[in-house]
């Protein structure tokens, strides 16, 4: 599968917006570098060189607003459009905490960067806001990731004022994550360590859910997210 | 325990003395020195987050998160919210003793 680029597994740009933002790499940059072999090849330019790897706070602060983001809009619309409403008061309870603290999330991140925060980008949920299943699933799967997420990056902060910091927020991640796992009757804690996951990784995954999107778009319902499996 | 106790070795402070003989007596209170214990841990934790190297940020990392998802899971058991604020607290070591002491959980 020669000839494949960036371009054409990357149409909401979702991907290089986040990881020129880390890695210092411009969309032109990673386009003029992606003449992609297949998805060996894709996944050896999702995993950055040594000398790259550093990332700079900042630029990890940003991708961890992103994320929060996103989390923040997803609890939010389901809010918004009734979702929320319909389910039990115990999920209800759980939902709305948890919206409520992602949205402090980006308030925390968006005060420590102060004028290098980036604005939100636009988001497309793809139904997965829509129903009490669908919503279940992905935020299930969405906290997980950001207990993953954050223990792979908190290790990579120059400042340990910022690493005590995303201590106290990757702990309440995971008493989200665990909270999710415990409603729809999964162990909680399932292991003695949480697996960490690189930045490339995480923005790989989100990618694929083609959540973020490059203006907004009406819903569409047709398929579920790979993101919620 | 294992993997702290390989990685301080003989640096180890004397292990505290725990007291857990009214913390048992029922099933309530077990729940809540359970719950009592797992948040001190996290709190313990973060509060060390600034001094940690890198490698044991590495580790510390992957094991606070477990210890959260821990106290969120008796929290919810105990019919408490898991999740009570958007960012947990931190304590310095002699706070940490001083709550333990405080909660007849150590001697």
């Amino acid at each position: 599968m020669t000839g494949l680029t960036l371009a054409d597994v990357d149409r909401d740009d979702a991907l290089s917006e986040g990881l020129a933002g880390l890695y210092g790499t411009t969309r032109a940059g990673f386009l003029r570098a992606s003449a992609l072999g297949g998805a060996a090849m894709l996944g050896s330019l999702l995993t950055p060189a040594p000398a790259a790897a550093e990332l700079s706070d900042v630029g990890i602060l940003r991708f961890g607003l992103r994320f929060e983001y996103l989390q923040a809009a997803f609890y939010t619309e389901a809010e918004q459009i009734g979702t929320i409403g319909r389910m039990t008061a115990r999920k209800q309870q759980w939902a709305r905490v948890l919206g409520a603290h992602e949205r402090a999330h980006v308030r925390i991140i968006r005060q420590v960067l102060g004028p290098k925060a980036e604005a939100s980008p636009f988001f497309d949920f793809r139904g997965a806001s829509e129903s009490d299943a669908a919503f279940t699933r992905t935020a299930v799967a969405m906290e997980d990731l950001t207990v993953a997420l954050l223990s792979g990056v908190t290790p990579a902060v120059q400042d340990r004022r910022l690493t005590a910091a995303l201590f106290s927020l990757l702990t309440v991640e995971a008493r989200h994550a665990s909270w999710a796992r415990h409603i729809v009757g999964t162990t909680p804690a399932a292991q003695a360590f949480d697996d960490p996951r690189a930045v490339p990784d995480v923005a790989s995954i989100i990618d694929d859910t083609h959540f973020i999107v490059k203006r907004p778009q009406t819903r569409r319902r047709r398929h579920s997210p790979r993101f919620t499996g | 325990m294992r993997m702290l106790a390989e990685r301080v070795g003989d640096r180890a402070r004397p292990a505290l003395r725990p007291h857990f003989d009214a913390a048992l007596r029922t099933q309530p209170d077990a729940l809540r020195a359970a719950i009592d214990l797992e948040e001190l841990t996290i709190a313990a934790y973060i509060g060390q987050g600034a001094n940690l190297t890198r490698d044991a940020i590495v580790t510390v990392a992957s094991m606070v998160s477990v210890e959260a998802r821990q106290a969120a899971w008796l929290r919810d058991l105990a019919g408490e919210v898991p999740a009570p604020r958007p960012a947990d607290p931190s304590r310095e070591p002699d706070q940490v003793v001083a709550a333990l002491r405080g909660r007849s959980l150590i001697a």
